[in-house]
C-alpha cells in the first residue's frame, strides 16, 4: 500500500470510529515487541527522559534572536516594537554553534536564558529548528491552496499540543508517543506495577498509552490515603478495599475506583523509596531583582524537577531502568505583555534547568549525566507579527535538547529566515516546519533504546519526511543531536 | 418494582428510540407525543425523597433535607419558578462586606463569596447555572492581566446575572466584561498598523467561536458531527479568525478618557467594574470589502462602515445564529448538570428548545435549563442506561454537597476554604487556561475510550488528587464536628459539620445507611455497599468513650460514603 493511501485510510478509519488500535498498527504486535526484552538496547542500562511542556506556546521568534545585522533587520522589521534591542544581545548572549547556519545566520539567546546559553556553548544543550506537527512536507503555495494534508485545526491550542504529544494529527485518537514508547518498554522495568511514565502535571496526552497510563506524583511526592495503612485502622482498611473493589457495574465507577486503587496501593512503594533520598544540598535558585514575576513559575518548576531528580535518585529502589517525566510549564501564551512576561519566564526556565542540571551532575551517580535527557515541547511557535504588545498563535518553532548524551553546540535544522511573504510564511507570519515532531520524537526514541522496526510502529509518517537540509541532520528518522544511545 | 417505574421505563426507552412515535402516531417526533399527553412520564412531583435528592444534586450544590421536603411539597415546576424569581446573591457586595470588617480583599474573599453562596445561598440553581457558565466562558483569577478579586468577582456577579437571560445577552456581557477583555486580550486590542506589522489580535476571535459558542466543527441538532465525504467539516479557517480579530478592535476600559495609557483608575480601579467601552480611532472600520478581513460565518460579510458597537453587534449576531450554538451549549450544561453522555436525542430536544423558547425567542436560557433539568433522559436515565448515564462528582462539588447535607458553619459564618485547588485540583475562577480544568471531550483511557464514551471530570482525578480528595473528605467528616474532640483546634473560621439530626439513627446503623444513602447518592447505594457500610458500623459501638451516641457511627458513614466510587460517580 502506499504511503498516501495508508494514511487518508486512517483519517477515514478514525473518523468512522474504526476499531481501538487500527491507527497503531497492530496491537498484537506491540505486545509482543513489548514482551521482547531484546527491544531495548543494552541489558542494564537506565535512562531517562524529562519533557518540559511549555504551555501556551512559546514566542521561539524573541528566544532564539538573530544577531547578524541582515537577519536582524529582518527581525525587527517584522515585529518593530516587539524586538530584542539588538544592543541587548551582549557577546554573553551569543551562541556559536560548530556549524554555522547559511547565509551567516547568527543568533543569540534572550538574555534572561544566560545558563542556557551556558549549557549550549559548554556543548551539553542543542537547538532543533523550526519543528512542528506535520503530515506531509508542505510547502506555502500547498498550504493556501489546501493540496497537502495538513494538521486539523492548525494554531489552536488544545488540538496543536494533543499533536505535539501524539505526533499523529492525522488521527483522532489521543495516544501520545511516549506513551506508545512505555507500552514497548514497560515490561523493560523489574517494577511491573509503577509505571515508567511519571507525571507532575496530572493526565496528560503525551504519557497516554494503549496501555500503559501515567502514574502522576506532585513535588511532595505520592499521597498517603488518610485513615487507612496504620494497623489500628485494619477494620477500615477492610472497609474502604470493599468499597473500591467491589465489581462496580458502573463504567466511571470503574475507572474511578481504579485510579483511587493505585494510589492507594502505589504509595509505600514511592514513599519509601523517596526516603531513601534526602533531598538535594544543590540550593533552590534565586531571582534577581526585576524578575519577581518569576517567583510563581519558577517555585513550581524547581518543586517539579527536584522531584524528578529524586525518582531518578531511587530508579533502582522503584526497579525503573527507564523512566519518562512530564514537567508542565503554564504561562506562554503571551497575546499581550510579550516583552515583560516571557523575560520572566524564560528566567525561571534557565535558571531550573541549571538547578536541574547541578543536582545531576553533583549529587547523582557519576554518569548519570549521559543517562538523563532534557527536551522542551509547547503547542506552538508563535506568529512573526505583533498584535500590539504580543503575538498570536503559530505553527513551528525551536527546541531545547539538554543533557550529557546530547551532541550540543548545535542548531539542527534550518532557522526561519523572518521574511514575511516568503514560502515559512504560511499567511499570516505564522511559520511553516520544516522538521516534524515526529523526526524530533523518534531521534529521541532511538536514544532511549526503542528499535528501528518499533520506530517505524510508533512513528508512521516517520517515512513521510526527508532528511532536512542542513549539515547536521543525519537521516530523516534521526536528527542527529543524540549520541549514539 | 412498581407499575409507575415500569410505565415510565417503558415510555421513556422507545421515545428515546423515536420508536413509540412512528409506531403510534406514523413518524411523529417526541415533542408531538409528549404534547399528546404522554408528559406525565416526567412526574410533576419527585415520587420519593430519593428521586428529590437526586434532582437536587444535578440542580444544586447539593441536597439538604429542607430543600428535599420543599421540593417534594411544591413539586418541580413550582420549585423551577422559585428559583428563577429568587434575588440573586452577588459576590462583589461581599468583598465589600470584608472591606467594611478593616481587612485586605484579595482572592481569599472572592472564594469565600463562592463557597458562601454555594452552601447557603437561596439563589441555588442561579449560583449552579453561574458556576458551569463559569467553566464555559472561563476566566481565571491565575492570570495575572486580570487586576484582583473585584476584577473577577464582579465579572462572576455577571454570570450570576445573566444565568436565565438570554444566551446572545450572555455573549455580549461577557464580551464586553472587562475580565474577559484582559484574559482573551480582546481589551486594548487596536486596528492593524501595516507599517508596523502590527495586526488584530486573534485570542478573543478563535476563543469566542471554539470554546463559547459553536466549536470547531459544524454540528448537527443532535450535536453529532455533519460529516461531507465522510469528512467533518469545518466552523471556520483563518480567515474567519482574522475577520472576528479585526472586529474585535477598539474596546478598552471603560473608565478611560483614551485608548492610549488606558488604565483602570487608582486607587479604586473602576475599570474592572463596568463593561469596556468602545474606540473608534482605534477600531478597523472596513473600507474596501477586502474579503479577506470581513468574512464572517456561514458566508456572511461584514458590512462596510460602522461603529465598534455595530459591528460587535453584528459579530455577535452572526455566532448567535449560527446552527452550532443550540448544541454545543446545551451539551456543556448538561455535561456539567446531568451526565457525561448524554444521547443524541437529548441534545436534539435542548437544541429544539435554545432555538425557540416556544414564544419564538432564540437563545432563552431559562427555557433551556429546565428543558435540561426536566428532560426524559435527566429524570430517568439511571434506569435506562444504569451502567453508563451520569457523571463523575467535581471534587469541589463533594465539598459543598458535604457542608450542605450536614449544615456545616464556622463561628462567624464564613467559609474560608481559601485554596481548593490543593486539595481537589480546582478552584473556582482559577482554571489554568481558558480549557477550564477538564476537557468536554476527556476521554480516559482505558475501557471508557474504547467504549467512546466522555468522562471530563477524571481528567483531575489523578493518583495525586483522587487520594487527597478522599483525604480532605475523610478529615473534615472524623474531626470538625461537634464533639469530635477536635475543638480545642477549632478557631472562629472551622466550618463544623452537625451531625446531631443523625445520631439517633445511628442506634441501627441499617437506618442511618438508610438516610445518608437518600441523603448524599439519591438512593442509589448498591446492596454490596450497604452490607458493607453496615457491617463496619455495627462493629462500632454506639456509646463509647467520649461518644455519647452514634458521633462515630455516623462520621465514619458519611467518609466512606463520600469517598467510594459509587458516591463519586452522580448517577
Amino acid at each position: 500500500m502506499k504511503r498516501r493511501d495508508f494514511i487518508k485510510r486512517n483519517l477515514l478509519a478514525a473518523l468512522g470510529g474504526a476499531s481501538l488500535y487500527g491507527q497503531f498498527g497492530n496491537l498484537k504486535v506491540l505486545q509482543a515487541a513489548a514482551l521482547d526484552s531484546s527491544t531495548a538496547k543494552g541489558g542494564s542500562d537506565y535512562k531517562a527522559l524529562v519533557c518540559l511542556f511549555l504551555n501556551g506556546g512559546n514566542d521561539n521568534i524573541n528566544t532564539i534572536i538573530p544577531r547578524d545585522n541582515t537577519t536582524y533587520a529582518r527581525y525587527s522589521s517584522a515585529r518593530p516594537e516587539l524586538a530584542i534591542p539588538q544592543a541587548e544581545l551582549t557577546a554573553a548572549t551569543h551562541i556559536t554553534p560548530n556549524t554555522a547556519q547559511s547565509d551567516g545566520r547568527q543568533y543569540a539567546l534572550h538574555p534572561s536564558l544566560s545558563e542556557i546559553r551556558n549549557l549550549f556553548e559548554a556543548q551539553r544543550c542543542a537547538i532543533v529548528a523550526n519543528v512542528g506537527p506535520l503530515i506531509e512536507p508542505v510547502t506555502r503555495t500547498q498550504y493556501q491552496t489546501g493540496s497537502v494534508a495538513v494538521p486539523p485545526q492548525l494554531f489552536s491550542h488544545n488540538d496543536q499540543q494533543v499533536f505535539w504529544q501524539t505526533s499523529r494529527p492525522d488521527s483522532t485518537q489521543k495516544i501520545g508517543w511516549a506513551g506508545r514508547i512505555a507500552d514497548l518498554l514497560q515490561s523493560q522495568n523489574t517494577n511491573q506495577s509503577l509505571s515508567m511514565s511519571l507525571s507532575l502535571a496530572g493526565q496528560n496526552t503525551l504519557q497516554t498509552g494503549s496501555t500503559v497510563q501515567p502514574y502522576s506524583i506532585s513535588a511532595n511526592g505520592a499521597e498517603e490515603r488518610a485513615g487507612y495503612f496504620e494497623s489500628w485502622n485494619s477494620e477500615r482498611r477492610a472497609a474502604v478495599d470493599a468499597l473500591l473493589d467491589a465489581s462496580h457495574s458502573h463504567i466511571l465507577e470503574r475507572a474511578v475506583s481504579g485510579v483511587q486503587r493505585r494510589s492507594i496501593d502505589l504509595y509505600q512503594d514511592v514513599s519509601n523509596a523517596l526516603a531513601g533520598v534526602p533531598d538535594f544540598t544543590t540550593p533552590v535558585p534565586t531571582l534577581e531583582p526585576g524578575f519577581e514575576g518569576a517567583q510563581e513559575t519558577l517555585d513550581r518548576l524547581v518543586g517539579d524537577l527536584r522531584m524528578v531528580a529524586r525518582m531518578i535518585a531511587a530508579q533502582s529502589t522503584l526497579g525503573q531502568r527507564r523512566q519518562v517525566f512530564f514537567v508542565d510549564i503554564g504561562g506562554w501564551d503571551f497575546h499581550d505583555r510579550l516583552i515583560f512576561d516571557q523575560a520572566n519566564q524564560l528566567r525561571a526556565v534557565s535558571l531550573g534547568v541549571q538547578m536541574f542540571q547541578d543536582i545531576i551532575a553533583n549529587e547523582l551517580p557519576s554518569g548519570m549525566d549521559q543517562q538523563i535527557t532534557t527536551f522542551t515541547a509547547s503547542d506552538f511557535g508563535r506568529t512573526m507579527t505583533a498584535n500590539g504588545d504580543g503575538t498570536d498563535h503559530g505553527w513551528g518553532g525551536e527546541h531545547f535538547v539538554i543533557g550529557g548524551a546530547v551532541n550540543g553546540r548545535e542548531i539542527y535544522g534550518d532557522m526561519p529566515a523572518l521574511m514575511l511573504g516568503s514560502e515559512e510564511d504560511a499567511g499570516w507570519g505564522q511559520i511553516i516546519p520544516k522538521l516534524a515532531v515526529d523526526q524530533y520524537a523518534a531521534t529521541l526514541a532511538r536514544w532511549f533504546g526503542v528499535t528501528e522496526s518499533n520506530i517505524d510502529m510508533i512513528f508512521p509518517l516517520l517515512g513521510e519526511f526527508p532528511a532536512a537540509s542542513g549539515g547536521f541532520v543525519n537521516t530523516y528518522r534521526d536528527l542527529g543531536f543524540m549520541q549514539p544511545g | 418494582m412498581n407499575a409507575m417505574l415500569i410505565f415510565r421505563r417503558f415510555i421513556f426507552r422507545y421515545v428515546a428510540a423515536g420508536l413509540l412515535a412512528i409506531v403510534w402516531f406514523g413518524g411523529a417526533g417526541a415533542q408531538t407525543l409528549f404534547a399528546d399527553g404522554f408528559e406525565p412520564s416526567v412526574p410533576s412531583f419527585p415520587q420519593s425523597d430519593a428521586e428529590a435528592a437526586r434532582f437536587l444534586t444535578q440542580a444544586t450544590f447539593g441536597p439538604t433535607d429542607a430543600d428535599i421536603q420543599h421540593l417534594r411539597s411544591i413539586g418541580y415546576d413550582a420549585w423551577l419558578n422559585e428559583q428563577f424569581a429568587l434575588p440573586a446573591s452577588y459576590q462583589v457586595s461581599y468583598l465589600d462586606y470584608v472591606d467594611s470588617l478593616g481587612e485586605p480583599v484579595y482572592h481569599n474573599a472572592r472564594m469565600e463569596a463562592w463557597w458562601l453562596h454555594a452552601v447557603q445561598g437561596d439563589d441555588q440553581l442561579r449560583q449552579r447555572i453561574a458556576y458551569a457558565l463559569s467553566q464555559i466562558f472561563v476566566t481565571s483569577d491565575t492570570s495575572d492581566a486580570i487586576g484582583g478579586p473585584y476584577a473577577i468577582a464582579y465579572y462572576y456577579d455577571l454570570l450570576i446575572a445573566n444565568a436565565f437571560s438570554n444566551y446572545r445577552d450572555l455573549l455580549e456581557t461577557v464580551t464586553k466584561s472587562p475580565a474577559m477583555g484582559a484574559y482573551l486580550s480582546m481589551l486594548g486590542n487596536r486596528a492593524p498598523d501595516l507599517s508596523q506589522n502590527i495586526r488584530p489580535d486573534e485570542n478573543y476571535a478563535r476563543e469566542i467561536m471554539q470554546l463559547f459558542s459553536i466549536g470547531l466543527v459544524e454540528l448537527n441538532a443532535d450535536g453529532t458531527p455533519i460529516l461531507m465525504g465522510g469528512d467533518p467539516v469545518p466552523t471556520y479557517g483563518q480567515f474567519q479568525i482574522k475577520a472576528f480579530a479585526h472586529v474585535f478592535t477598539g474596546w478598552h476600559f471603560g473608565n478611560c478618557t483614551g485608548f492610549e495609557y488606558c488604565f483602570p483608575g487608582y486607587p479604586e480601579a473602576v475599570g474592572w467594574e463596568m463593561p469596556m467601552q468602545p474606540f473608534s480611532d482605534s477600531h478597523h472600520i472596513e473600507i474596501d470589502g477586502d474579503p479577506d478581513n470581513d468574512t464572517l460565518l456561514m458566508g456572511v460579510m461584514r458590512p462596510p462602515g460602522g461603529t465598534p458597537e455595530s459591528n460587535l453587534d453584528f459579530a455577535l449576531d452572526n455566532i448567535f445564529e449560527h446552527p452550532n450554538v443550540g448544541p454545543f451549549i446545551a451539551r456543556r450544561l448538561i455535561q456539567n448538570l446531568v451526565t457525561s453522555n448524554p444521547s443524541p436525542e437529548y441534545i436534539a430536544r435542548m437544541t429544539a428548545v435554545f432555538d425557540d423558547n416556544g414564544n419564538g425567542v432564540r437563545g432563552d436560557m431559562q427555557a433551556l435549563v429546565r428543558a435540561i433539568l426536566m428532560d426524559i433522559e435527566a429524570r430517568l436515565g439511571h434506569e435506562q442506561d444504569p451502567t453508563v448515564f451520569g457523571k463523575v462528582r467535581e471534587p469541589v462539588l463533594r465539598q459543598t454537597h458535604l457542608w450542605r447535607a450536614f449544615s456545616a458553619e464556622s463561628q462567624d459564618g464564613r467559609y474560608r476554604n481559601w485554596n481548593p485547588e490543593f486539595a481537589f485540583g480546582q478552584g473556582p475562577m482559577r482554571a489554568p487556561s481558558v480549557f477550564n480544568f477538564f476537557l468536554p471531550d476527556y476521554q480516559p483511557p482505558g475501557e471508557v475510550e474504547q467504549a467512546g464514551l466522555f468522562a471530563p471530570e477524571i481528567q483531575i482525578v489523578t493518583e495525586t488528587f483522587a487520594t487527597r480528595t478522599d483525604n480532605s473528605l475523610f478529615w473534615q467528616a472524623a474531626i470538625e464536628h461537634a464533639g469530635s474532640g477536635g475543638e480545642p483546634y477549632f478557631d472562629e473560621g472551622t466550618v463544623v459539620l452537625d451531625f446531631t439530626p443523625f445520631l439517633g439513627l445511628a442506634a441501627t446503623p441499617s437506618t442511618l445507611i438508610d438516610r445518608l444513602d437518600v441523603l448524599l447518592m439519591s438512593g442509589q447505594m448498591s446492596p454490596l455497599m450497604r452490607t458493607t457500610l453496615t457491617n463496619y458500623l455495627t462493629n462500632i459501638p454506639y456509646t463509647s468513650g467520649d461518644d455519647t451516641g452514634g458521633r462515630v457511627r455516623t462520621w465514619e458513614a458519611v467518609h466512606l460514603i463520600m469517598t467510594s466510587p459509587e458516591y463519586i460517580v452522580q448517577k
